[in-house]
């Protein structure tokens, strides 16, 4: 037993080294203020507390979030007003490819930019995309890696009973 | 101090270094993704070399592996 000590330690120190674990469903979301894509002002996420938030990490460089971005376009048509709100945090590093993209798919809610990654960091996010649905207390309820055609529906009806539980 | 115990925090010790050794995280990846990052600059013309290899060898495959830079899903 104590001879497999220190092989033991060694794999479990090397499996750990530089791992960074997403924020879970049920932990609280962590506050950021960015800038808002494109334009002058900032946005908080504590801003809009008392909502039902989905918080979607995107980049023009990443096939998937192409993918998701109509989709949420939609899910904000449907359900944004006064209890629901669509945030999308870009990690674009070049600003300007993140504006060309906005230019050829325009989205209907706030885009935020955040080019050196930090509330990424924050989040830290498993894959691209990573969406996270957010409670009116600031708790996440769901968090989604990847995106493909359809998934959004399951999101769609975790949010719609959410808002009924309000 | 119990020498085995000793020997174990010099390893812990030694390998927590390792955690420099940093790792390009899913939202670093845009210039990987880019074009002129790739292993393959003219993707048309492999598939056309890779058509006139598999007719020699009368067996397709093999010179390909899956993946794409943006570490997407």
């Amino acid at each position: 037993m104590r001879a497999l000590l220190i092989p033991l330690v060694l794999a479990l120190n090397l499996l750990l080294a530089g791992t960074a674990w997403c924020v879970g469903e049920g932990e609280p979301a962590p506050d950021f203020v960015l800038p808002v894509l494109g334009g002058e002002t900032t946005k908080s996420l504590s801003a809009s507390h008392g909502k039902v938030r989905y918080v979607d990490f995107w980049a023009s460089w990443c096939p998937p979030c192409r993918v998701s971005i109509p989709e949420i376009v939609a899910l904000q048509r449907e359900l944004g007003g006064s209890g629901f709100e669509v945030i999308g945090i870009n990690v674009d590093e070049r600003i300007d490819d993140a504006l060309t993209f906005l230019e050829r798919h325009p989205m209907n809610y706030d885009v935020l930019s955040d080019p050196r990654g930090a509330t990424a960091a924050a989040y830290a996010l498993p894959g691209m995309p990573t969406s996270f649905v957010i409670d009116p207390e600031g708790r996440v309820t769901l968090v989604h890696v990847g995106f493909r055609r359809g998934d959004m529906k399951a999101i769609r009806a975790h949010i719609v009973e959410l808002l009924g539980r309000r | 101090m119990n020498r085995s115990l000793r020997s174990a925090l010099i390893v812990v010790a030694m390998t927590s270094a390792l955690s420099a050794c940093e790792t390009v995280r899913p939202w670093e990846r845009g210039v990987l993704a880019r074009p002129e990052m790739q292993l393959d600059p003219n993707v048309l013309q492999t598939g056309l070399y890779d058509q006139v290899y598999y007719s020699k060898e009368a067996a397709r495959g093999g010179t390909k592996a899956a993946g794409a830079g943006c570490g997407c899903n």
